[in-house]
């Protein structure tokens, strides 16, 4: 038997659910409270196209070849120092 | 005399996360080259500290945060601080959601606007965005880098993540994307 949330509580937990890293307890709860709560589904929405924005900003840049060269020579310099 | 090979196998796997969030740190390709330097240096130091078995990213991570702090926080140029007097963070959710209740203007802010409005974060929001929502590092991962509660990543993740909100809806009025509210 799941607590009945108020809208505060499923904004607290709305980040946690999108990034699935929420208790199934806590999953369970939010998800009944927006079956019944037209307005944080629309927050549900609204969080979700963020998280996408902020993960396509986040990209897989990686370490500039050079950079790595660099770093990697003086590693070396040391372990052999 | 630490294994060489070993250090280079476990490490070297996560030159490129290091790299990325030193980038997000410092503000600067350069600083970040040097920061990482420095902390490999520092992680090859301690490597016979290291336990065997336990989280080697978490590890390398929290040493290139200590060396941030120590060596690049006061030289780092802050951008605009912004504004933490908000008493209700959901307020900025309601504020900014009210043109465009879906969030459609996020579709059209570019990468390096939403990498900006990030960097330009007080530092204790800065750190935890990169790692939380940049690199998708798991909260216990996460405070155990930055050596706070788990409860504490998530009340900065919270609140960060509001005013990456409102910074983004504010770019977006300057952009013309969306009115503003008179």
């Amino acid at each position: 038997m799941s607590h009945v949330i108020d809208c505060a509580r499923a904004l607290e937990l709305m980040q946690d659910w999108l990034r699935q890293e929420v208790t199934p307890a806590h999953a369970a709860e939010l998800e009944a409270h927006l079956g019944r709560c037209a307005a944080c589904r629309g927050h549900a929405e609204f969080e979700s196209r963020f998280r996408a924005a902020l993960e396509r900003a986040a990209g897989d840049e990686e370490c500039p070849a050079e950079t790595r060269a660099r770093l990697l020579a003086a590693l070396t310099r040391e372990q052999q120092g | 005399m630490a294994d060489v090979a070993d250090f280079e196998t476990q490490v070297l796997p996560h030159l490129d996360t290091l790299y990325r969030v030193g980038r997000r740190l410092t503000g600067e390709s350069a600083d970040a080259e040097d920061l990482v330097q420095e902390s490999l240096l520092r992680a090859w130091r301690g490597w016979g500290g290291f336990t065997a078995g336990s989280n080697v990213r978490a590890w390398l991570l929290t040493i290139l945060r200590n060396t941030f702090i120590s060596r690049w926080r006061s030289r780092r140029r802050e951008g605009t601080p912004v504004s933490l007097d908000d008493a209700d963070p959901n307020a900025i959710l309601r504020a900014v959601q009210t043109e465009d209740p879906e969030g459609n203007f996020f579709d059209r802010v570019v990468d390096a606007q939403v990498l900006a409005a990030v960097e330009a974060l007080p530092e204790e929001y800065r750190e935890a965005v990169v790692l939380s929502d940049l690199e998708g590092l798991p909260y216990a991962e996460v405070a155990q880098v930055l050596a706070v509660p788990v409860g504490t990543v998530k009340s900065r993740l919270f609140r960060a993540r509001r005013l990456l909100q409102r910074s983004l809806h504010d770019h977006a009025v300057e952009l013309g994307i969306l009115k503003g509210t008179p």
